[in-house]
């Protein structure tokens, strides 16, 4: 087992590598430039500004960029904002992109699970049409819809603040919006999981024993059930933790969440690639997390023989 | 299951953590607190160019010149005085004594070299209007190209700690205007030293080496002495002359690279190469690809060291740039009323009353708060809710809406920037549109297309704010009340030109458009007319050209449908309209790579020149491909036109050409839309949108 961490984490470079290459390859071929705002640049202020970046050609800049990763894991400073170097773009960024995500999984799994359970128990019930609303809400509605809709509640009623960083009352709104999908997700996951898990032999079993139908669902089903949920979890919480450019518009919130939509329209190539690669190194790390509480949830599961 | 339980407790775990790290401090609310039209690009002066990053600026920084706050004309600032040449080609300013930058140090007539010589050496985008000074075009593309002409003969000098001269190519009547602008201000070098980045590697590391070395040799002792031990902590291969090594380190001693003026560091490296010490160090090319098109090559880069030195001695020059994190706050120095205490990205900006300002006893509030925030729907609930006391500027939409209100803090001016159409005028379209023959080309096709626009129709339904519909590209908002506009070619003879407010009255008349005034009337029956003479009689034959608008300004659609609607119903011809991404209508616009296009232009400077530089037939701006002779000629005039009245009158024969043969088509003139409560004071909007932040403060007790 810990050889095959260990073989997973080794790979992880080779998998950045791949992934910065790809993402720098489109960065510089999309059309646009990146100095260039309204208006058209002297060709000496043109080149003075790609002198600054290394990016005469893109061999410079690779040259030149990857050699400071490597070497000093320094992104380089933004195009768009030169006075902010892409490392502390994302160091100031992320910490809150991840608060946020990460409350937002908070109640996005635990209403989830519950939700999708009970649903599943009793079908064609309150909680299973319950789940089926959450569901249908949470992957259909537009998430700018669901965060403008709760920043009108908010401005309405006054209780909550109507965006902005920095109390812990700030969260509220933008981690319910973020949670939706997530929740309407696990909701459908656990329910389908859960449905097929209480027709299987061990549980019909345990209730023959004669165990509390409560034990048998929440202790022998749920563990069971649970398996696919976990994967989603991954992928999930990762890119929940990395921001939603949607939501932190809305709600003005100072994450890392929009750079991934202004720093490809702004063609800002550094910021792009910074977060590129956070993102991707966030979701290999939460990938082989996942896989890691796969076999200590479910012993059953041998992760070495599931990567061989 | 117990395992289970433990998914949400690391998840908890995280949450604690990650709200640790991103920290949750609340401040005090500021004196003045405002939403800017967007979040600060850059307060580096070099490549500054956005409306909320001059905004800023005017509150930390301060050139020769201020803008007055009611008049917003230009008032001594660093400057006391001037004296101006006869042939008004030589200012000499004289700076005022007490002015301080915010570490106390005195403002200095080498300040402004410093500064505006970074401008050449480091140009950006507004670099432009320093060619107006004597030599410095010249200067900034020698300097590009690593072989800079003698500096001394740039029309900028320092006659000593409190004179400044500036010497012009031709005369410029509106060089205080100039002077009040951030591309002029002045910069502290020795706080920026620590954010020099030399491009000259191989000899400035190896200038570093051997600053570093003497630090650990004392030069007691024998010079021999000093010299060997010099020698070994150098690790030169050849013995050292001990003359030049006790010079070296006497030189070098406590010399801190990261504090010293550039001319400090020529001094030093004077010293440095006695030393002989580049012999057998490698050139350092960072690039031997070719770079792209009219690139200048780098004459310096390919030599070898020590004959690069030799170059940079004896022109005085350190190749360098600056890491633009200079701005930022604590290492950032300035001159203007505020200082900048605290820049949390794209959360907000801390201005604190400078107490070295000069004028102190004038600044009306102790601290000043930018608050980020970049949709307009997050930046009027931030109004709303009172968490800040103006937002400078208003979505469209937004503002519409608040208008049909009638909200009484919704205030509007006329702004000093035109919305048009620019039409592409070169004989073929662009191959990406199929190369075929330009219809555009002919002037009266683009008349045509001019004359048979309802403007009013825009301006009435589409923005909504009263913007005044446009006949001409300079706009009437007061802002050069010098100026007036020709009558246009349909205006009945003997007419006298237009004074701004008559075309003002005129433009808001019921028969603005239609009847007499400068540039063309909306006038189908000739517009029809024109079009017949020009090949497409009821518009057959006339291709589907496409017009090209911004997809980040949405409004601009509707403006492109209505276009649509009006060509069709009064030419009976086609358009189709394209929506493009920002960064490449941008490059399309400026490539001249389209047919038609929705763009605008505000002025930078109140000088009519701002406008009509664009289209002169070289101009970098001119995306019209229209070239005309006779405008370039009037423009060159006025350029070298000492006289003003006379100036103004060529420039405005030359806007005369513009408004008739249409390269572009006005559409309406902007306004500027600000929301502030009658509390606050010194945000009224104004055609420039200049904000004087030491006249700002909130009258707490009115509220």
């Amino acid at each position: 087992m810990n050889r095959v961490v260990l073989f997973r984490i080794l790979q992880f470079p080779l998998i950045l590598a791949v992934i910065y290459l790809i993402t720098f390859l489109l960065a510089w071929m999309a059309p646009g430039d990146p100095f260039q705002n309204e208006r058209k640049l002297d060709p000496i202020v043109k080149l003075t500004l790609k002198r600054q970046f290394h990016a005469e050609s893109a061999g410079s800049f690779l040259r030149y960029h990857v050699w400071n990763i490597v070497r000093h894991g320094d992104f380089g400073p933004s195009m768009k904002y030169p006075e902010w170097s892409v490392n502390r773009i994302i160091a100031d960024g992320l910490p809150i992109s991840m608060t946020l995500g990460l409350f937002a999984m908070c109640i996005a799994v635990p209403i989830g699970v519950g939700i999708g359970t009970l649903a599943a128990v009793r079908r064609g019930g309150a909680a299973d049409w319950l789940s089926l609303s959450i569901a249908l809400i949470g992957i259909s509605v537009p998430g700018f819809v669901v965060a403008s809709a709760l920043l009108m509640f908010a401005a309405w009623t006054r209780w909550l603040p109507v965006g902005g960083w920095g109390e812990f009352r700030h969260m509220y709104l933008p981690a319910l919006a973020l949670s939706l999908f997530p929740m309407a997700y696990i909701v459908r996951l656990t329910r389908t999981s859960m449905l097929d898990t209480l027709g299987a032999d061990f549980v019909r079993t345990a209730r023959a024993k004669g165990l509390a139908r409560g034990t048998v669902i929440w202790k022998h089903c749920l563990r069971n059930a649970f398996l696919p949920v976990l994967s989603y979890l991954g992928p999930a919480t990762a890119g929940t933790m990395v921001g939603s450019f949607v939501v932190e518009s809305v709600f003005n919130i100072p994450g890392l969440g929009k750079y991934f939509v202004t720093s490809v329209q702004n063609r800002d190539r550094t910021l792009i690639l910074g977060v590129v690669i956070v993102e991707s190194t966030l979701i290999l790390i939460f990938n082989l997390l996942v896989d890691i509480t796969y076999a200590w949830v479910d012993p059953r599961i041998d992760i070495a023989a599931k990567a061989a | 299951m117990r395992r289970l339980l433990l998914i949400p407790i690391v998840l908890l775990l995280l949450l604690a953590g990650a709200m640790v790290l991103s920290g949750s401090a609340t401040e005090k609310r500021a004196d003045f607190s405002f939403i800017n039209r967007g979040d600060i690009n850059t307060l580096d002066l070099n490549r500054m160019s956005y409306l909320q990053d001059f905004r800023l600026t005017y509150g930390i920084r301060e050139g020769l010149y201020e803008l007055d706050a009611k008049t917003f004309r230009p008032i001594p600032a660093g400057a006391i005085r001037f004296d101006l040449s006869d042939d008004k080609k030589v200012w000499t300013f004289h700076l005022r004594k007490d002015c301080k930058w915010s570490n106390g140090d005195p403002v200095t007539a080498a300040d402004y070299v410093f500064s505006w010589r970074r401008m050449l050496e480091d140009p950006g985008e507004y670099t432009y209007l320093y060619h107006y000074m004597r030599n410095s075009e010249a200067y900034e593309k020698s300097y590009a190209r690593g072989e800079p002409i003698d500096f001394s003969t740039v029309g900028m000098q320092a006659l000593d700690d409190l004179t400044l001269r500036v010497s012009l190519e031709n005369p410029v009547p509106y060089l205080l205007e100039l002077m009040a602008f951030p591309p002029f201000y002045p910069r502290h070098e020795r706080s920026m030293a620590k954010f020099r980045v030399f491009a000259d590697t191989d000899v400035m590391d190896t200038f570093q080496r051997y600053l570093d070395a003497a630090q650990q040799v004392t030069s007691a002792g024998a010079p021999e002495e000093a010299a060997k031990r010099f020698a070994v902590e150098v690790k030169a291969k050849s013995p050292l002359n001990p003359t030049a090594v006790a010079k070296w380190l006497d030189a070098a001693k406590g010399f801190d690279a990261a504090r010293k003026t550039q001319a400090e560091l020529l001094d030093a490296l004077a010293v440095f190469a006695t030393l002989d010490p580049l012999a057998g160090v490698k050139t350092h090319i960072e690039q031997t690809t070719a770079i792209e098109d009219d690139a200048p090559p780098d004459a310096l880069a390919p030599l070898v060291p020590t004959e690069k030195l030799k170059r940079m001695l004896a022109g005085r020059f350190v190749r360098h740039a600056f890491n633009k994190a200079y701005t930022l706050p604590p290492d950032v120095v300035t001159n203007g009323p505020f200082v900048l205490r605290r820049w949390d990205f794209k959360r907000r900006l801390l201005l604190e009353k400078s107490e070295h300002y000069w004028d102190k006893d004038h600044v009306k509030s102790k601290s000043v708060e930018m608050i980020v925030a970049e949709t307009p729907q997050s930046q009027l609930l931030m109004y709303e809710t009172g968490h800040v006391d103006w937002q400078s500027d208003v979505d469209g939409e937004q503002a519409a809406e608040l208008k049909a209100k009638g909200r009484r803090d919704l205030r509007v001016s006329l702004a000093f920037g035109t919305a048009f159409l620019t039409l592409l005028c070169s004989p073929k379209l662009p191959v990406s549109l199929g190369g075929a023959a330009n219809p555009l080309a002919d002037v009266r096709v683009r008349q045509a297309l001019a004359m048979s626009i309802e403007k009013t129709f825009i301006v009435k339904n589409l923005t909504r704010m009263d913007e005044l519909p446009a006949r001409t590209y300079l706009p009437p908002d007061g802002t050069l009340p010098q100026f007036s506009w020709m009558p246009g070619p349909y205006d009945p003879a003997g007419r006298r030109p237009y004074r701004f407010e008559d075309l003002q009255k005129s433009l808001k008349a019921e028969d603005g458009l239609t009847g007499p005034g400068p540039g063309l009337p909306y006038n189908i029956e000739r517009a029809r007319k024109l079009l017949a003479e020009a090949g497409y009689p009821d518009g057959r034959g006339f291709p589907s050209l496409p017009i090209l608008y911004n997809s980040n300004n949405p409004a601009r659609r509707d403006i492109c449908q209505v276009l649509k609607n009006q060509w069709k119903q009064a030419l009976n011809i086609d358009i189709e309209i394209r929506e493009v991404e920002a960064k490449i209508f941008s490059q399309n616009v400026s490539n001249k790579e389209y047919a038609i296009a929705t763009v605008a232009w505000y002025g930078d400077y109140p000088d009519i020149s701002t406008f009509t530089d664009k289209y002169v037939s070289t101009s970098l701006q001119n995306d019209s491909g229209w070239v005309n002779l006779k405008y370039d000629d009037l423009c060159a005039q006025a350029t070298r036109e000492a006289d003003e009245h006379k100036r103004i009158g060529l420039l405005s024969e030359a806007e005369n050409l513009i408004d008739t043969e249409m390269p572009i088509i006005p559409l309406y003139h902007y306004v500027n839309v600000s929301l502030s409560r009658d509390n606050v004071h010194g945000v009224d909007p104004n055609p420039r949108s200049i904000t004087v932040f030491k006249n700002v403060w909130v009258d707490r007790e009115a509220r």
